[in-house]
């Protein structure tokens, strides 16, 4: 796909917990285990750029009250 | 001398001829006696004093008001033979005489008036409050023309009067008042008031605003009374006729007009007040919309900070579930040549090549055992 669809916090929120629960699945093998380690790491910094791209607008809002 | 012989019509005419003459009109004031009224229009009395009595005839037209036998009254009229009734005055006018009959002429004509419901409240009309135009009724020369008018300069401006000179005592002024009432409500212009008014004075000066004409001339306005005649103690049948009664002049003028020094200072103290206000309300408004976005502020502080928590949570689960951190401890991965995972001996054959990953780096090696 060639453009990126825009997920909310909360999508990515719901996708990082379904990594966190394949992950504790005592069945699980290895190779399936990086692979998830690997996709929460990546769903983390997704969602730590998101809270950070909000404080920012937040700030950027309470700057223009202030004038 | 010759003696002249007449007719008697010759000497009644001749008689009235030279008493016509001699006295064309008489004034003559007396006690009221046999006061009588027939077929509703023709007056009959008589007035006498201590030793004399004289006979009157008049119409009812002629009339002040009720009249009392007794009273002291004052008549105007010409001196007249009669062919059949013999000498009496023809009666011109009749006006009450000293303060007691003039204050009991009053009481009988406020009696009668009062019956017909002249002097009741629902009768009084409001004034345009201030009015633009008022006529005035008084005399230009008066003193209380020129208080009505320097108390009105001092309170308000821009008050068109029409003035109407008129005498305010004497035999012309009944007539005069009347005629000027009568003139001001045919005006072009739309009053909003007729005011009369007149200054102190004697009974006698003051008797016309008894009068029943013009207390009914009043009455009848078309355009809203306001009367102020004498001094404070002085009520007129004209002024309890009228739509409001002043005391004075000068208090006819302070209830047609506000005092503007007043207004002005109301207004300031409206506008301050006003001022105040608005600052207070803008104030108030500042502090809760400040209130306000400091409790939106809190609630996305606070919505961050649970982020954050919850964020750091799952950050260390995750890292909890490092496969690496499983090696660490000691753990191996086995796989065959083909990468896939050895979960079981029973997949493994003797002197088969597998492979070993370690926390770091790995070994190949040969199978030289199989327990299954």
């Amino acid at each position: 796909m060639a453009t990126k669809k825009f997920r909310s916090y909360q999508e990515i929120k719901l996708d990082l917990d379904a990594v966190i629960q394949n992950l504790q699945a005592e069945d699980i093998d290895v190779d399936k285990a990086i692979k998830l380690y690997s996709d929460g790491q990546k769903l983390i910094k997704e969602m730590d750029d998101y809270l950070k791209e909000a404080k920012n607008q937040i700030n950027e809002i309470k700057s223009s009250f202030k004038k | 001398m010759e003696e002249i012989s007449y007719s008697v019509s010759e000497f009644i005419s001749i008689f009235n001829q030279t008493i016509d003459f001699a006295y064309p009109l008489v004034n003559i004031t007396g006690e009221l006696a046999n006061f009588r009224i027939s077929k509703n229009r023709w007056v009959y009395f008589d007035l006498k004093d201590d030793q004399s009595t004289l006979k009157f005839f008049g119409t009812i037209f002629n009339l002040p008001g009720p009249l009392e036998e007794g009273m002291l009254v004052n008549v105007k009229g010409q001196p007249r033979l009669h062919n059949l009734y013999g000498f009496s005055i023809n009666v011109e006018s009749i006006r009450p005489s000293g303060e007691g009959s003039i204050k009991k002429a009053a009481e009988l004509l406020k009696i009668k008036l009062a019956k017909e419901g002249l002097f009741d409240e629902s009768r009084k009309r409001l004034i345009n409050y201030p009015p633009n135009n008022i006529g005035l009724i008084t005399s230009k020369q008066s003193a209380a023309y020129s208080d009505f008018i320097k108390i009105i300069n001092e309170r308000w401006h821009g008050l068109s009067i029409n003035l109407v000179d008129v005498q305010v005592q004497g035999d012309p002024a009944e007539e005069q008042i009347i005629n000027a009432l009568e003139l001001l409500n045919v005006q072009p212009i739309e009053l909003d008031a007729i005011v009369v008014i007149r200054g102190g004075g004697s009974p006698e000066d003051l008797a016309v605003f008894n009068s029943e004409k013009l207390t009914r001339a009043i009455a009848g306005s078309r355009i809203p009374t306001l009367v102020g005649i004498g001094h404070e103690n002085d009520v007129s049948l004209a002024e309890l006729v009228a739509d409001k009664r002043a005391s004075t002049p000068s208090n006819a003028a302070q209830l047609l007009v506000p005092d503007k020094h007043h207004l002005i200072h109301d207004l300031k103290n409206k506008r301050e007040l006003l001022d105040d206000t608005i600052s207070e309300i803008i104030e108030n408004e500042n502090i809760l919309n400040n209130n306000l976005v400091k409790d939106i502020s809190d609630l996305i502080e606070n919505s961050f900070k649970l982020s954050d928590l919850e964020l750091n949570t799952k950050r260390t689960i995750i890292k909890a579930y490092n496969p690496q951190t499983i090696l660490n401890r000691g753990y191996s991965v086995v796989r065959k040549k083909d990468g896939s995972l050895i979960k079981s001996s029973s997949l493994v054959n003797l002197d088969e090549i597998i492979k070993a990953e370690f926390s770091s780096g790995s070994v190949q090696a040969k199978v030289s055992e199989v327990t299954k």
